[in-house]
């Protein structure tokens, strides 16, 4: 069952993103919005996340000034945003 | 959901609590929604992780810092029919806590490792942290 | 497609109020069905009518209860969640005895059960944490 996840936290909340990894599955979407998009700075988000698209929410990305053009992160709109829920059997929200 | 989903939902609801009891409103809250889903006959499971499973210690007497005793609400869980409370054994041993020694014995408290719990998140239709 | 929205964080404490408009505007937008948005925990905090932002910053409150207008959307606040707030009507305050009320009228209080009730009836149950 392909499952959206969606993270909020930046990268500070290490025990959170360790049980984030260890349920999301290769197929599953994972949104990164609020200052979960803080992740699309850091290299370790790919090493971790294999088989799985990422997505950050582009409001809160040029909110917090974060440049995106090396990395493997697409932008998504809340329009994005509410079709990845619709499209995904599941949802599940990290915060 | 698809018709053909591999996975059977077995709980409407799963509660994940991460957060120690008294100094927030966060395990009352959540106890209290999980009694809501029970009240309704909804098939409600409760994951216990992280700092959550502090709540979990017995010999909790909140009275001296003038809070609500959510042992009490644990222990009522099963009169609501609320029977699946899950912790996860890493959270346990991170924190020193040996279930025959800190933890509540009227819980039946099912201990759950990273992939048990994957499981747990894919047979439930919904999931609220708190 | 069924949707419903739980905001659990506070404007100002957190985005949760704020992401949660945008996306059941978007939603709505759409052409989605929003069946519920509900309050709970410091998500209650949201559904008061007093808060006065300077004109210079945007205002979650305020463009909460256009949203509601506009759509007539079921906006519920959790009840005990809201009263341990701060967050009353005029017949909670009253029988608090209590000498003002704050819930804006786009709002209603309720129990848990119409959470449990949302989850239940959508096909995805949103949520907006802290």
């Amino acid at each position: 069952m392909p499952t959206l996840h969606t993270l909020n936290r930046s990268p500070a909340n290490i025990q959170l993103f360790e049980q984030l990894i260890n349920t999301i599955r290769p197929g599953d979407t994972l949104l990164l919005l609020e200052d979960g998009v803080y992740y699309c700075l850091q290299n370790k988000l790919n090493r971790k996340i294999q088989d799985i698209q990422v997505y950050a929410l582009k409001d809160d990305v040029h909110a917090r000034g974060i440049p995106i053009e090396q990395s493997d992160v697409l932008l998504a709109s809340y329009e994005d945003f509410v079709n990845l829920t619709c499209e995904n059997d599941k949802l599940v929200n990290w915060y | 959901m698809t018709a053909d989903a591999p996975t059977t939902i077995d709980y409407d609801l799963l509660i994940v609590l991460q957060h120690a009891p008294y100094s927030s409103a966060q395990a009352n809250e959540a106890l209290d929604l999980a009694l809501a889903g029970g009240t309704f006959d909804q098939r409600v499971a409760l994951l216990f992780i992280e700092d959550g499973v502090y709540q979990l210690m017995s010999e909790q007497a909140p009275d001296a810092a003038q809070q609500k005793n959510l042992e009490k609400m644990l222990n009522a869980l099963s009169f609501y029919g609320v029977n699946t409370l899950a912790v996860e054994s890493h959270s346990l041993f991170e924190r020193d806590l040996h279930p025959e020694k800190h933890i509540n014995p009227k819980l039946n408290l099912e201990l759950l490792n990273a992939k048990s719990i994957q499981a747990l998140y894919d047979r439930s239709k919904t999931v609220i942290r708190f | 497609m069924k949707l419903s929205i739980l905001v659990l964080g506070s404007p100002y404490n957190s985005q949760a109020a704020y992401s949660a408009l945008r996306y059941t505007q978007a939603a709505l937008d759409s052409g989605h069905e929003i069946y519920r948005v509900f309050f709970y925990q410091d998500g209650v905090h949201a559904c008061s009518n007093l808060p006065a932002p300077p004109q210079d910053e945007f205002n979650t409150y305020e463009a909460w209860q256009t949203l509601q207008e506009k759509h007539e959307l079921d906006c519920v606040t959790c009840i005990a969640a809201a009263a341990r707030r701060g967050v009353l009507n005029e017949e909670e305050s009253k029988r608090h005895n209590l000498p003002a009320f704050n819930l804006a009228t786009q709002f209603s209080l309720s129990g848990l059960g119409q959470l449990i009730e949302a989850n239940a009836e959508s096909d995805r149950l949103v949520t907006f944490g802290a």
